[in-house]
């Protein structure tokens, strides 16, 4: 294995929060409900990167946006599984987040609340597929469950989305 | 890779005031650095209860033990009840017994020492020995166990000086392999002055706030100790102390034409770790230093051998 300096490394790194930073700090945001763990969930996301930047480098990973997908989806878990989040609800509605510019149009917020509000099960597929940009197949891989299984989340997903939509 | 959808366009033009900053860029690169820095640990498995597996367990181990306890503690109450007289002492404390445990302590506690005798030669081999010794680092250990049945010894050296200095090695036993050890320069590099520190304090009590104004011996000794080595005492073929003072004082007489005596000199020998931009630093002024500068003085510099000499602040002529 090729070892790299730490500035080749630090300028990959640098690269990758330039090119993925933005949306995967607001895939957290929606799945966490919370700006502050977003943030978190952002960094500890490329942290993490840092570690394997090898083989990201040596061409191991085909993809590096499903391959950071993947860490800050499991980040987010874990966050959501830490003490803190169990005991301490500070998710938080939309409208309470200062983060959409006034003109943002009314549906905008509307379904990004909606989806924010879904289970995590459906929130993760909707993230990856709609808004990450992911066939259903690496969906399935970047949450180690089985192509029907996502699909089946992704369907009953869409279905609670229209509800709620419907219902606000 | 974008795809325009209801959904994307939705979430980014909600969360259009979400960006990953440069506030987030430093951290991240920071965070990394400083656990890059780090040396490798072995990977502890995060521990899960799981409900069903606990219950079992209890069912399983926790409840025939207890039973079994309770029958052995009433089987034991008869025999002393029924043989007055006769030694109750438990089976630990037999004499093999304790040999026994006294052998496999002597032989935890040998292994322990051979690695941080490992680890002391990885640290001689890679820092700077002619700063610190390892005997002036305190040293703690500590083991993990892996599958295979070697151990993974974490030998940590720490400044006795608490400047921050540290130093570790992982070393695998009983093979002896050195795994993984820290960056060398943070094991000689002090990272910070804690002024209020006792032994600081002890160290301004009884020199002076000024460094300057101390001792050659303790100028060189507290930089050593605290920042890094900048300073050093003259070698051989190079200016004393005293021979600087006074060169300093006639040089800066000379170039001012001050018409004041300059009694006093306070040199000072800065050294960088190359040692090729050596170079002396001498405050003179008419009244000793205490507890304030005066508000007159002269600043001159020159090489170690008194060659370049010029006059780097000058308080008694406000144009120079």
């Amino acid at each position: 294995m090729a070892s790299y300096t730490q500035e080749a490394r630090e300028q990959a790194l640098v690269r990758l929060m330039s090119q993925h930073g933005d949306s995967i700090k607001r895939m957290c945001c929606v799945y966490l409900r919370d700006l502050g763990a977003a943030e978190d969930a952002a960094q500890e996301t490329f942290i993490k990167a840092y570690a394997h930047i090898d083989s990201l480098m040596e061409g191991e990973i085909q993809s590096e946006k499903a391959w950071l997908s993947r860490i800050a989806i499991n980040t987010c878990k874990d966050i959501l599984r830490s003490s803190w989040m169990r005991h301490i609800d500070r998710r938080k509605a939309i409208e309470e987040l200062p983060l959409a510019a006034p003109s943002t149009h009314q549906e905008s917020l509307e379904l990004t609340e909606a989806i924010m509000k879904l289970p995590p099960k459906y929130k993760e597929i909707v993230l990856l597929h709609y808004y990450q940009g992911f066939n259903l197949r690496t969906c399935s891989q970047i949450l180690g469950i089985s192509a029907p299984t996502a699909s089946r989340h992704l369907a009953q997903a869409a279905k609670r989305l229209r509800l709620e939509l419907e219902r606000g | 890779m974008k795809s325009h959808n209801p959904i994307h366009d939705a979430i980014d033009e909600s969360l259009s005031g979400v960006h990953f900053d440069l506030t987030d860029m430093h951290r991240v690169l920071r965070a990394s650095r400083l656990r890059e820095e780090e040396p490798v640990r072995p990977p502890r498995r995060r521990m899960r209860v799981d409900l069903v597996f606990a219950c079992a367990m209890l069912l399983i181990l926790v409840v025939p033990l207890s039973l079994f306890a309770v029958r052995t503690r009433t089987t034991q109450t008869t025999h002393v009840v029924a043989a007055p007289g006769i030694s109750t002492a438990g089976p630990i404390q037999t004499p093999e017994l304790r040999e026994d445990v006294i052998a496999t302590q002597t032989a935890q506690s040998g292994e322990e020492s051979e690695a941080i005798r490992i680890a002391r030669l990885c640290f001689e081999a890679q820092c700077d020995t002619s700063i610190f010794s390892f005997e002036e680092y305190a040293v703690s250990v500590a083991c993990s166990e892996e599958a295979s049945g070697a151990r993974q010894y974490t030998v940590d050296m720490t400044s006795i000086y608490g400047n921050g200095c540290r130093f570790t090695v992982v070393v695998s036993m009983p093979s002896g392999e050195v795994l993984q050890y820290s960056t060398p320069d943070l094991a000689t590099m002090p990272t910070y002055l804690d002024t209020s520190a006792p032994e600081i304090q002890a160290w301004y009590e009884k020199n002076g706030p000024y460094l300057f104004t101390w001792s050659a011996e303790d100028q060189v000794e507290f930089s050593r100790r605290y920042e890094g080595g900048s300073l050093r005492l003259p070698t051989e073929g190079e200016l004393t102390f005293e021979e600087a003072s006074t060169l300093a004082r006639t040089f800066a007489l000379e170039q001012t034409g001050y018409s004041g005596s300059l009694s006093y000199a306070y040199p000072v020998l800065y050294a960088e770790s190359s040692g090729s931009s050596a170079c002396y630093v001498v405050y003179c002024c008419d009244t000793p230093v205490t507890d304030t500068l005066p508000e007159q003085s002269i600043t001159v510099s020159f090489s170690p051998t008194g060659e370049n000499p010029s006059i780097q602040s000058n308080t008694l002529l406000p144009s120079f």
